[in-house]
């Protein structure tokens, strides 16, 4: 193949890129795994790793792993890994987690993003499984409008605070991604309304 | 001020009626974006990069804070273009 047809895998989207966690990462990110929002449906189901332990915990069964940094303020916004990845049979788990001071700002999930590109470009999967617990999943219900297909529920199947709630399970298949991204892009829309409107005013 | 047309109020909410699938008489200016659109981070995250294409800035997390209404993503819609065509001219 020439050399100028291959992909480069790119790091970098408009607001955020991945980057290689750092070992002065990690008290961070233990930080922000047990807090009280995240400790009971994240890594850790609800356990205290120490330090120590927690440092080991972080890459078990993880191939891939990387920081989601706001590429402005060079801050550390997130992290994206995948777990459990099965060459194979083509396929591999996706977690996410958003920083607290973030959450509520959406522009983080650019990560999940590039995140997921990566993973097909790079390691040829064929399928990525995401888990979301139903008290999470309305803050991403729209990846099902195309490229996500809910695969499975497991009913009453998490503890938390106090209830037991359904545990999704979602697939992202190749063929899907590549036709339709997270983002759908509305300001290509709005920039074609504007187009239409320039027009029309233009054929007045 | 430069060529660029943009959108009125109700050209606006027509594409984000079509764009988020909802019926556009639930598009008003003091629709609320998270309880009465139902839009989600993935929706938000449309909203804020439509803001910086106009921008062609990143929008400061203060602005992101404001966002809760259809006529507040308007507002700065209407306020990165200006600024935009003032800065090309």
């Amino acid at each position: 193949m020439d050399p100028a047809e291959t992909t480069v895998a790119s790091f970098d989207g408009r607001r955020v890129r991945l980057r290689p966690i750092r070992q002065s990462d990690y008290e961070r990110i233990r930080d922000e795994e047990l807090s009280a929002e995240t400790i009971l449906i994240y890594r850790h189901q609800g356990l205290t790793p120490s330090p120590e332990q927690h440092a080991g915990r972080l890459w078990a069964g993880v191939s891939v792993q990387f920081i989601v940094e706001d590429k402005h303020r060079k801050q550390p916004v997130g992290v994206v890994t995948a777990f459990d990845v099965d060459f194979r049979s083509g396929h591999a788990q996706l977690s996410a987690l958003v920083f607290k001071d973030f959450r509520e700002h959406g522009w983080p999930l650019e990560g999940v993003e590039i995140f997921i590109d990566f993973l097909f470009m790079a390691h040829g999967l064929r399928k990525i499984y995401g888990h979301s617990s139903a008290a999470n999943f309305e803050q991403f219900k729209s990846a099902l409008r195309g490229v996500a297909r809910e695969e499975g529920r497991l009913q009453s199947h998490e503890f938390v605070n106090g209830v037991y709630l359904d545990k999704i399970i979602l697939a992202i298949y190749r063929e899907d991604w590549q036709g339709s991204k997270l983002t759908k892009n509305l300001a290509a829309a709005v920039a074609a309304a504007e187009q239409s409107r320039a027009s029309r005013k233009e054929a007045e | 001020v430069s060529g660029k047309s943009y959108l009125t109020f109700d050209e606006f909410a027509e594409v984000l009626s079509t764009f988020f699938e909802v019926p556009r008489p639930y598009v008003q200016p003091d629709t609320v974006l998270s309880d009465d659109l139902g839009l989600d981070s993935i929706y938000m995250l449309e909203v804020l990069l439509l803001l910086e294409d106009v921008s062609n800035h990143p929008v400061p997390d203060e602005v992101i804070d404001q966002l809760g209404t259809v006529a507040d993503v308007y507002h700065y819609y209407r306020l990165y273009n200006e600024q935009s065509a003032e800065a090309d001219s």
